[in-house]
C-alpha cells in the first residue's frame, strides 16, 4: 500500500493532472478600524468566507471545523481514502495602499474557549468536555487571545495549560491587555511598550513547551477589566506578506519555501496579520491552492 | 544521519514520512534596553514566544556551560526535538512593525554554552574552566564567540582579549590586535564591543589569522577595570542571517532553492537571534517570523 503523500516531483505533478487539485479564493475586508504593529484576526472580518464570531458557552471548548464553521475552502476529506492534503500555493492582494505591507499567517482554526469575562479576578476554569478534532497531542499548537468585547487594557492574565507532552499544570508568562479594543484584535499584541515585553501574535509558555494540548484555567490579574475574549487554539501553517499594491503575493510552498504545510481533514483556515495601519475597508483577495495524494 | 538526497526526498520526507516542524517565534527587545544603530544585541533575553532567558549570569564563574534545547532555563525557539542527528532550515521568515526597529539585520544562532564572569574588576588573564566542553560542533569548527552582559556593565572602557583552541586543535591562540573595546556601561543584551569605530567589532570576537573557530577558550583578560556588572563569553555557531530592510515588510529566506544552504540544526541545538539594530529602537520592540525545519531519514 502506498503512503499517503507525495514520494518524488512527479507524484506531484500527476495529482494536479488527476484532477486531486483545488483552487479556492478568499476576499476578506475588515471593518474594525485596526492598529499598527497590532496583531489582528482576520476570521472576525467581513468577506468570503463569511466572519467567524467566536460563539459559543463562556469557557467551553467549541471545536472550529470546516464542515460546520466554514473558513477559507481547501477541498473536502481525503485521510478516509488513504492520502493527505497540502498546501500547495497561496495568492494574496489588495488595491489598497494603507493596508500595506501586511505580513500574514496563514492558520488552522482548531477551537476555542469563548467569552472569557475580562472583570472576573478568580481563577476561571475552562470545559474541556469536547476534545480537539485535529493536532489532540498539542505539538506546534498556539494560544491566541482574541478580543471579542473590547478592554480597557493594561491588565495582567496568565493561562494554565497541559503541554504538548500532556503535562498539565503549566503556567503562560503573564501577558497583558493592550489598549487597542476592537473587536478581532489579538489581546496582548502591542506595537511596543516596556509593558508589553511578551507580545503577540501567540501566547508566551512555560519554558520548555512548544505546544498546548488544552487549556484548564485562565486568571486575570490586577484590577481586571470590562471586556471578553476568546482564547483560540492554531497551529500555524504558513507565512506570506502583501509588500504593494503594484502586485500581487505569490508563493509555491514547494518551490519558494520548501515546506508544503499538510492540511488536516475538515480544517477551519483563516488569517491573522500584522497592519501598519487601519485595515478597515481594505479587501484582502487571494486564492489557495490545495493538493492532495 | 538526517540530510536529504534530492529534491524527491525533500518532498517524501515532509509529505509522506512528515519529517518536518515549524516554530512560529516572537522576541521582544529587551525591555531595559532601547538599542543603538549600529550595534549588535541578542534576543535571548527577550520577552515573547519562547520567553526571555534566565540562564546567563547564572553558575559558577569562569566555568563553562553547555546549553541545549533542554537546559533549564535557556529558552531555545523549539525546533522539534531529537531526529538522531540533525536537520536542515528549510526556511524562515521574519517581520517588525514597531516603529524604528527596522532596517535591522537578525542572525540565527546556535547557542553552545557560555563562561559567566562576574570579576570583571580583574585585570589581565583569567583562567577560565572547561571542564565542561562544547555539546555540539565539539571540534569548534565554525564556533564563534561574543561578549553579552547579564547585568548592566560600570564606567569603563578595557580592551578585551581571549586566548583560546582553534578548531585545529591548537592551544595559545590569541585575540589579534586591534583588540575589542567594551562599551562604557554597556547594557544586558548588548554585544559589549559592538558599535563603529576602531575596536568595535561585530557580532564576534576576531579571531587570530587563519583560524576557523573556537574550541575552548582558557584565558579571558580585561586590560583595565569594567568597574561592575556581569558578561558572558557566549560560543555560538551562527546558521544565517535574515535582513529585515522595512517596517512591516516580511523578510523571507528560502534556504532550499533561494539561497541553497540548509543549515544544519544539531539534536540539542539552542536557537535564538542575535541583532544588528539600524535604527535606534525602543525597548520591547515585538519582532516576529517562523523557521521551518525539514529531516531525511
Amino acid at each position: 500500500m502506498t503512503m499517503p503523500g507525495f514520494r518524488n516531483l512527479r507524484e506531484l505533478s500527476d495529482a494536479q493532472d488527476a484532477g486531486r487539485y483545488l483552487y479556492a479564493s478568499f476576499r476578506k475586508q475588515a471593518t474594525q478600524t485596526t492598529a499598527a504593529g497590532v496583531w489582528f484576526d482576520l476570521s472576525m472580518s467581513p468577506g468570503n468566507p463569511a466572519p467567524n464570531y467566536y460563539i459559543g458557552s463562556p469557557g467551553v471548548f467549541v471545536p472550529l471545523k470546516q464542515s460546520t464553521d466554514g473558513g477559507i475552502r481547501h477541498g473536502g476529506n481525503v485521510n478516509a481514502q488513504g492520502q493527505k492534503k497540502f498546501l500547495r500555493k497561496l495568492m494574496a492582494m489588495t488595491p489598497t495602499a494603507t493596508a500595506t505591507p501586511l505580513s500574514c499567517k496563514l492558520l488552522d482554526y482548531i477551537g476555542f474557549y469563548g467569552f472569557i469575562d475580562e472583570s472576573v479576578l478568580d481563577e476561571q476554569f475552562m470545559d474541556n468536555t469536547t476534545a480537539p478534532t485535529r493536532y489532540a497531542d498539542g505539538a506546534g499548537v498556539q494560544l491566541m487571545p482574541v478580543v471579542v468585547a473590547g478592554q480597557t487594557g493594561g491588565q495582567p492574565f496568565t493561562v494554565n495549560y497541559t503541554n504538548q507532552d500532556g503535562v498539565a499544570g503549566r503556567i503562560s508568562r503573564s501577558h497583558v491587555m493592550s489598549t487597542q479594543f476592537v473587536n478581532g484584535t489579538i489581546l496582548h499584541s502591542m506595537q511596543a511598550n516596556a509593558s508589553y515585553p511578551n507580545n503577540g501574535p501567540f501566547l508566551s509558555l512555560q519554558a520548555g513547551d512548544s505546544g498546548v494540548r488544552s487549556v484548564e484555567s485562565v486568571t486575570i490579574g490586577g484590577a481586571g477589566d470590562v471586556g471578553l475574549f476568546a482564547l483560540v487554539l492554531v497551529k500555524p501553517l504558513a507565512t506570506f506578506a502583501l509588500f504593494g499594491i503594484d502586485a500581487p503575493t505569490e508563493v509555491d510552498y514547494f518551490t519558494d519555501m520548501a515546506s508544503m504545510p499538510e492540511i488536516k481533514d475538515d480544517a477551519y483556515l483563516n488569517l491573522i496579520a500584522l497592519p501598519n495601519g487601519t485595515l478597515s475597508g481594505a479587501p484582502i483577495h487571494g486564492v489557495i491552492e490545495t493538493t492532495w495524494n | 544521519m538526517a540530510g536529504f538526497t534530492s529534491q524527491d526526498d525533500i518532498i517524501n520526507s515532509l509529505t509522506v514520512s512528515g519529517r518536518g516542524y515549524r516554530a512560529d517565534w516572537q522576541k521582544s527587545t529587551f525591555t531595559p534596553t532601547a538599542h543603538t544603530a549600529g550595534m549588535w544585541y541578542s534576543l535571548f533575553r527577550g520577552g515573547g514566544n519562547p520567553g526571555a532567558d534566565t540562564i546567563l549570569g547564572t553558575g559558577t564563574n569562569l566555568a563553562f556551560q553547555a546549553l541545549t534545547d533542554a537546559t533549564t532555563n535557556a529558552t531555545g525557539i523549539p525546533h522539534g526535538g531529537n531526529v538522531g542527528g540533525f536537520k536542515v532550515l528549510l526556511n524562515a521568515a521574519a517581520q517588525t512593525a514597531a516603529a524604528t526597529t527596522a532596517p535591522c539585520v537578525l542572525m540565527l544562532v546556535d547557542l553552545l554554552g557560555f563562561y559567566p564572569i562576574t570579576t570583571v574588576t580583574t585585570t589581565g588573564d583569567q583562567a577560565l574552566n572547561n571542564t565542561v566542553t562544547l555539546p555540539r560542533y565539539t571540534d569548534g569548527a565554525g564556533v564563534q564567540a561574543f561578549l553579552t552582559p547579564s547585568t548592566v556593565m560600570g564606567a569603563g572602557t578595557p580592551s578585551i582579549r581571549l586566548t583560546y583552541t582553534d578548531s585545529g586543535g591548537t592551544a595559545g591562540n590569541l585575540t589579534p590586535a586591534t583588540l575589542p573595546i567594551g562599551n562604557t556601561a554597556a547594557p544586558v543584551t548588548q554585544i559589549v564591543y559592538s558599535g563603529t569605530g576602531a575596536g568595535k567589532f561585530g557580532p564576534f570576537v576576531p579571531l587570530a589569522t587563519g583560524d576557523a573557530g573556537i574550541r575552548s577558550v582558557q584565558q579571558f583578560s580585561l586590560s583595565a577595570s569594567y568597574v561592575s556588572g556581569v558578561l558572558n563569553l557566549v560560543l555560538c555557531k551562527p546558521l544565517m542571517t535574515l535582513p529585515i530592510t522595512t517596517l512591516g515588510v516580511t523578510a523571507e529566506r528560502d534556504l532550499v532553492n533561494q539561497f541553497a544552504s540548509m543549515p544544519k540544526v544539531y539534536d540539542g541545538a539552542c536557537l535564538a537571534w542575535l541583532m544588528l539594530a539600524g535604527a535606534a529602537t525602543p525597548v520591547a520592540s515585538p519582532i516576529s517570523g517562523h523557521l521551518e525545519f525539514g529531516w531525511g531519514a
